[in-house]
């Protein structure tokens, strides 16, 4: 039979220095590198993909009102995506939550996940929208230069995608990200009892 | 004046190690421990001037250490406790000599218990003083001596129950 201070001197005997300094200053450069081309790479792929739609907004001959404000609105959604993504950037590394106590932080864990998942969901209702919003726009300019049943085409299509973005795709996106939601709420959940009762 | 570098090696060289046996203590094997450790430095880092000295220095690297601990198992937690103590017990390191053997079976015997009696745990068993490890969690010393108490007896418990198999 040991007693506690037995495991005390059990621990005193452990080896110590397990890592170099010299391997979280690499760590940090790592990071800081990897934190700038990420947010390169997303500036890149959304600056290419606005060249694109700007040049065919430029190029494109439109007829009715409706197709601008239909550029209009994708570009827009664009940018306010991006624009996201930057300041989501700057809020990761610098934060004084860290420094809060444990069951202080768990909560914010669990606000923070909340506020995420709420961001998302609306977010991906938002994109839905938009696109449905952009394709009935553009449909007006098909009215008028494409014959009647490509038009046809064009509205049917339309209309099933965005049954499917709304019914299938959406409703799938919810579900998977109110389950992940669940299960680490509960997980923190967990942590908060411990903290808060028993400590 | 030190630079900020050599502020931060001279906390790196005094609680790198008290840093590592907390994420061992909470995370049950050695390479998450390394790597929670070094995230906690990195953040130590990143943040270093924003310290405020309302508190000890040690105080304030500790907490960073237990939140980076507690934010890991946010993920890695997506089972129930059990199971991961399970996954825990299979993934501590090999021993190589008794000694070694001793101390795996010490993780072990920590990973048996709650996340928060793992931290106060292994504060204990480096000697961080009382007041500091009830200021770290954000309790009462009279709650905590009360709690460590409690974890000591524990401890041992599932220590000797060990050492009779």
């Amino acid at each position: 039979m040991k007693d506690f201070e037995e495991i005390r001197r059990l621990w005193r005997v452990q080896s110590s220095e397990p890592v170099n300094i010299e391997d979280v200053f690499k760590r940090i450069d790592e990071q800081k590198n990897s934190y700038v081309n990420r947010l390169l790479l997303q500036t890149i792929t959304i600056g290419i993909a606005l060249l694109f739609i700007f040049t065919v907004w430029i190029t494109a001959t439109f007829h009715t009102w409706t197709s601008h404000l239909a550029m209009i609105i994708i570009i827009g959604s664009m940018i306010y995506y991006l624009r996201i993504q930057i300041n989501d950037y700057r809020k990761i590394n610098k934060t004084t939550v860290l420094f809060k106590k444990p069951d202080e932080y768990i909560a914010y864990l669990q606000s923070y996940k909340k506020s995420r998942f709420k961001l998302n969901t609306k977010t991906y209702q938002v994109y839905v929208i938009i696109i449905s919003l952009s394709l009935c726009l553009f449909a007006i300019e098909m009215y008028y230069i494409l014959p009647f049943w490509q038009l046809l085409i064009y509205i049917v299509l339309s209309i099933g995608w965005m049954l499917i973005c709304q019914f299938v795709f959406m409703k799938q996106y919810n579900r998977r990200e109110a389950q992940r939601l669940e299960e680490i709420i509960q997980a923190l959940e967990r942590l908060s009892n411990q903290f808060t009762q028993t400590l | 004046m030190k630079t900020k570098e050599e502020l931060f090696k001279e906390l790196f060289d005094k609680n790198s190690k008290v840093i590592y046996h907390l994420c061992y203590g909470y995370t049950g094997d050695s390479d998450s421990a390394n790597d929670l450790m070094q995230e906690t430095f990195i953040k130590v880092w990143q943040n270093l001037d924003s310290f405020r000295k309302q508190s000890q220095i040690s105080t304030w690297i500790y907490r960073i250490g237990i939140n980076t601990c507690l934010s890991y198992l946010r993920i890695e937690k997506r089972k129930a406790t059990d199971e991961i103590n399970d996954y825990i017990i299979e993934n501590t390191i090999e021993p190589v000599s008794d000694k070694d053997e001793q101390i795996a079976q010490l993780y072990k015997c920590i990973a048996q218990l709650e996340e928060s009696e793992r931290i106060i745990i292994t504060l204990v068993l480096d000697e961080i003083p009382y007041p500091e490890i009830a200021e770290i969690s954000g309790i009462t010393e009279g709650n905590l001596r009360v709690k460590i108490h409690r974890i000591k007896h524990k401890l041992t418990d599932i220590y000797n129950r060990y050492e009779r198999l």
